[in-house]
């Protein structure tokens, strides 16, 4: 005997550390970002997008009650999220540059404007202009806009405030703000100062715009609709916690339940719950010592695979009888139990090595806390049951007949069964789609996404994702190339290869460009004179135009427009999201609308022989770094399948049960694939980590089911055991197959149906023959 | 019978006469008279002086007008140009240029002076008093409309608008700009 009280005290000081580490000293990582692959090129790219500005739109969208209550509230909620500080940008379509942004437009016109030609400030040119803006003055809204006339005669505002204002692409208008084609939207976009993509610093964002919301639609009956990369992070986070809660409130009271029932004692259930309440806050723990953090997809996760923990007591505790201690049972199972955490512990390999740090993070948590709860059961649990204490015997009389009729049944017969129906399934009903699309694994609600498109239509907003990434050491050599690929670019969207795009040297030309605009602009001497002679016969006051010739001369001797001198204007806000200094160098952002053919544009990218100059097709991307993992990890798989046979031998000593305890393992896989096939599903990352557990797990039950040192007794209380073991975990897992969310569904679906089918043939392959000797010989 | 039709005649005679004997014109009546107009197609003069400019400049046109939201302003001279508004959008055609779509709904203060004039046309009292406040004097046979902004962006640039009348028929837009510059434009129907 061991004494307890020393063993006992350094698991509960280890606890007790851990729990303080995991609930105070560890921040849980929300960024998306964090979650996705990190290889290569790959993660570069990503961290160009997760900088630019898509990242940071929210898209807001607001129905219900009548046209004038939608576009009321929509200018009263602009108004007010403009005072709240928080947005680079509020548009609603009402909204007009503020007189300081007009005002530093105006001061660059001539170096900006991308219509300057010499021809404009000859006489020809400038009588032409005067003439225009005499037909201007003709006109019924000529009281608006001659104001500027005497500065700016030849018109160089006005099409720089509709570039600016607009952007490229405008929804439609109603009431004077934006509206959905049909009208039954009104709409906003706004733009944060915070990523997009971090949950926790969206989430005052988008409380802000719920309140600022409800005071807006006063006693209307509008209701709100919000989209976007911000959005559906804290959304998907929130719904996801809610959720979640609710889903694991539910299963333990199910495991609970189950556990009383069985062990009807109030001590033995709490004692065997300790298991994964140490399990989790252990993994954190040493996560937490690993990472520097813990990511919230992984905690979440992680916690959720946990319930398969409460197992190891369960083998203890199920297979005790009064006739032996606790420490005698542990000794009869010990090498079983062993091997059951080693095979399981290998099939989390494949996700310690990949280049998802959140996976890795996973396996890391799963590890631990398998092995956290082995040896709670190991040297723990022992020395805290109360002596000669043993389970009730719950079985019921068909249990055993079952259970021997299932292991004397024709194996290979069933084998063969198994495998045709899966693969009949697999090949004909329901053949397995591998899900590539990083949608699915940002683990958001179907609904948030449906609003997401539904309001990016709307607003003609840019697919996020689409863009065009130039890279340079300076800004200038930057918007050089801009300059260079929105030339191209032009002629693109004239054949039809994209329906627009954005640049940055629209709104700010390169100081090569500006230069030559100033060369272009003549001496004030020369267009005194030029004006003079474009005046005749015109009936402008003379000397009416002197601030045009100030102006110009001002321009032409004057300091160029720079990111930095811009940066002292409110103009730097719009620029910024397209064009910002990096760690080395600029980055330039061509965001890119209604690609017709990704590898068009890939080719065109390609054709600048710069590899400055990238396509990003952040979907095809991110997609093609999942289907590069989930390769890599399947290739692990095998590797694994290899380590696991290898483990197994080593442990039983002997290849026909090594075979046998192995064989329901793939047989399950492939019947869970099927099932999970049927029901619709695409196959997932996270189907793939599910079925890691399903590995480990089964394995475990062929482990058992396998002993060959059990008498009759032993054998119903290894049922017992086994069945309490599958009937939590699908407790615990089958809710899960209810949710709403995919990746939750995912879970639950592919444990619930691996984890019977499991058991099922755990039952039907692995049990050693029980025919007695007699019988067998005659075969 | 021939006592019994003087009767009648004298009646009908004067039912007519009777109601004008009370001058109980206001603009309600106005805008009621005015809505029974279907169809308008004037000649206009239009004379605008402003500051900018040595000698006022002057256009002339046609205007014409279907009930209740189709305008069109065609200036003939001195340079050619065509503005027409149909269902809350503005279209200018200028020869050889095309022609330009404009949403009124995004440019609230265009809006506001399209609607100076439609909306009297129409006999819309409820949009015109949505833009302006409205002053109405004279009588049937000779009367004007003072408008005053309600919007103060638009008071910025516009005093008043006055447009005079006589019976349905609209005759001169005087417009009045905050920086003293004036633009009159005097209408000529064609038909009745």
């Amino acid at each position: 005997m061991q004494r307890p009280s020393v063993v006992v005290l350094a698991w509960l000081v280890t606890v007790l550390a851990c729990a303080w580490l995991a609930l105070f000293r560890t921040s849980v990582v929300s960024d998306v970002s964090q979650f996705l692959p990190r290889n290569g090129a790959g993660a570069e790219l990503l961290d160009d997008f997760y900088a630019s500005a898509a990242a940071r739109l929210i898209l807001i969208g607001l129905q219900g009650d009548t046209v004038e209550a939608r576009a009321e509230t929509s200018r009263r909620l602009a108004e007010a999220l403009r005072l709240t500080g928080l947005f680079v940008r509020v548009a609603n379509g009402s909204e007009q540059l503020g007189a300081d942004e007009q005002g530093a437009l105006f001061t660059h016109r001539y170096l900006f404007s991308s219509q300057l030609d010499a021809e404009k400030f000859t006489a020809e040119g400038l009588r032409t202009a005067l003439q225009e803006r005499l037909r201007e003055l003709q006109s019924p809204a000529s009281v608006l806009g001659k104001r500027l006339l005497p500065e700016d005669p030849t018109g160089e505002l006005l099409p720089l405030l509709r570039l600016w204002l607009g952007g490229y692409r405008q929804p439609d208008s109603r009431l004077g703000v934006w509206f959905s084609q049909k009208g039954e939207r009104a709409l906003l976009l706004v733009e944060t100062r915070t990523s997009g993509l971090d949950p926790q610093a969206q989430a005052p964002v988008v409380q802000a715009i719920e309140d600022a919301f409800t005071a807006a639609r006063s006693n209307t009956a509008v209701t709100l609709l919000l989209a976007g990369p911000g959005v559906i992070a804290s959304a998907s986070e929130k719904i996801i916690r809610d959720e979640a809660t609710w889903l694991s409130i539910g299963s333990s009271v199910f495991v609970l339940v189950l556990l009383i029932v069985s062990y009807r004692s109030p001590l033995i259930v709490l004692l065997s719950l300790l298991a994964p309440v140490s399990a989790v806050l252990v993994a954190v723990a040493v996560v937490r010592l690993l990472f520097g953090g813990i990511h919230g997809i992984t905690l979440g996760f992680g916690c959720t695979l946990m319930v398969v923990a409460v197992d190891y007591p369960i083998h203890l505790l199920s297979r005790m009888h009064g006739g032996e201690t606790a420490m005698a049972t542990l000794r009869r199972i010990w090498s079983t139990l062993l091997l059951c955490v080693v095979t399981t512990a290998i099939g989390y390999l494949p996700m310690l090595s990949g280049d998802f740090p959140s996976l890795t993070q996973l396996a890391v948590f799963s590890i631990s806390g398998l092995a956290t709860t082995v040896m709670f059961t190991r040297y723990v649990l022992p020395q805290l049951l109360p002596p000669a204490w043993h389970p009730p015997d719950i079985g019921r009389a068909w249990m055993m007949p079952l259970l021997r009729r299932l292991g004397s049944a024709g194996r290979i017969v069933a084998c063969i069964i198994v495998l045709l129906a899966s693969a009949a399934v697999l090949t004909f009903v329901a053949p397995p789609r591998w899900e590539n699309d990083i949608a699915a694994l940002s683990s958001i609600p179907h609904s948030v996404l449906a609003h997401d498109e539904l309001l990016r239509a709307d607003l003609k907003a840019p697919e996020p994702g689409q863009m065009i990434v130039i890279r340079a050491p300076d800004a200038e050599l930057a918007l050089q190339k801009s300059e260079a690929l929105a030339a191209r670019l032009r002629a693109l969207v004239e054949e039809g290869g994209l329906s627009g795009f954005e640049a940055p040297s629209f709104y700010l030309p390169s100081l090569e460009t500006q230069r030559t605009r100033q060369a272009i602009l003549p001496s004030r001497d020369k267009l005194e004179a030029e004006l003079g002679r474009a005046q005749a016969g015109l009936p402008f006051k003379p000397d009416l135009f002197a601030p045009f010739l100030d102006a110009v001369e001002k321009a032409r001797t004057g300091p160029l427009a720079t990111p930095d001198n811009l940066a002292q204007t409110p103009l730097r806000l719009r620029l910024g999201v397209l064009l910002f200094p990096r760690r080395e160098g600029w980055t330039a952002i061509v965001p890119l609308s209604g690609v017709a053919d990704p590898t068009r544009l890939a080719d065109f990218a390609a054709s600048f022989g710069d590899a400055a100059i990238r396509y990003v097709d952040l979907r095809a991307e991110t997609n093609r770094l999942i289907i590069e993992f989930r390769n890599d990890a399947l290739l692990k798989l095998a590797g694994g399948a290899v380590l696991l046979f290898v483990v197994l031998w080593a442990g039983l000593k002997s290849w026909r049960r090594t075979l046998a305890v192995l064989l329901p393992v793939p047989l399950a896989i492939l019947a869970d694939l099927a099932i999970v096939s049927l029901l619709g599903q695409r196959i997932s990352l996270f189907h793939l980590v599910s079925v890691l557990l399903v590995i480990g797990t089964t394995s475990d039950y062929s482990l058992f089911f396998n002993r060959t040192d059990l008498d009759a007794a032993d054998r119903k209380r290894n049922l017992q055991a086994l069945l309490l073991c599958w009937s939590t975990t699908v407790a615990g897992f089958g809710l899960l197959s209810l949710s709403s969310i995919p990746v939750l569904q995912a879970i639950g679906t592919t444990l619930t149906a691996g984890l019977t089918a499991g058991l099922l043939l755990a039952a039907l392959l692995t049990q050693p023959d029980l025919r007695p000797l007699s019988v067998r010989s005659k075969n | 019978m021939s006592r019994l039709s003087t009767l009648l005649v004298q009646i009908f005679m004067l039912v007519p006469g009777a109601a004008t004997a009370v001058p109980e014109w206001g603009i309600q009546d106005l805008m009621n008279q005015l809505a029974t107009v279907t169809q308008v197609e004037a000649n206009f003069t239009e004379r605008k002086t402003l500051a900018i400019l040595r000698e006022p400049l002057v256009s002339s046109g046609m205007l014409r007008y279907r009930s209740p939201d189709y305008l069109q302003k065609q200036v003939v001279e001195p340079r050619p140009e065509t503005y027409e508004v149909k269902a809350g959008h503005l279209f200018i055609e200028v020869p050889g240029e095309g022609r330009k779509e404009i949403n009124l709904d995004q440019y609230p203060l265009l809006r506001a002076i399209v609607e100076s004039i439609r909306a009297t046309m129409a006999g819309d009292l409820n949009t015109l008093a949505r833009y302006y406040r409205i002053e109405a004097s004279g009588q049937a046979e000779g009367w004007t409309l003072r408008l005053e902004p309600r919007d103060e962006e638009m008071a910025h640039y516009i005093t008043a608008i006055l447009i005079g009348g006589r019976d349905v028929r609209v005759l001169a837009i005087d417009t009045l700009e905050s920086g003293g510059d004036r633009s009159v434009m005097t209408i000529t129907p064609l038909t009745e």
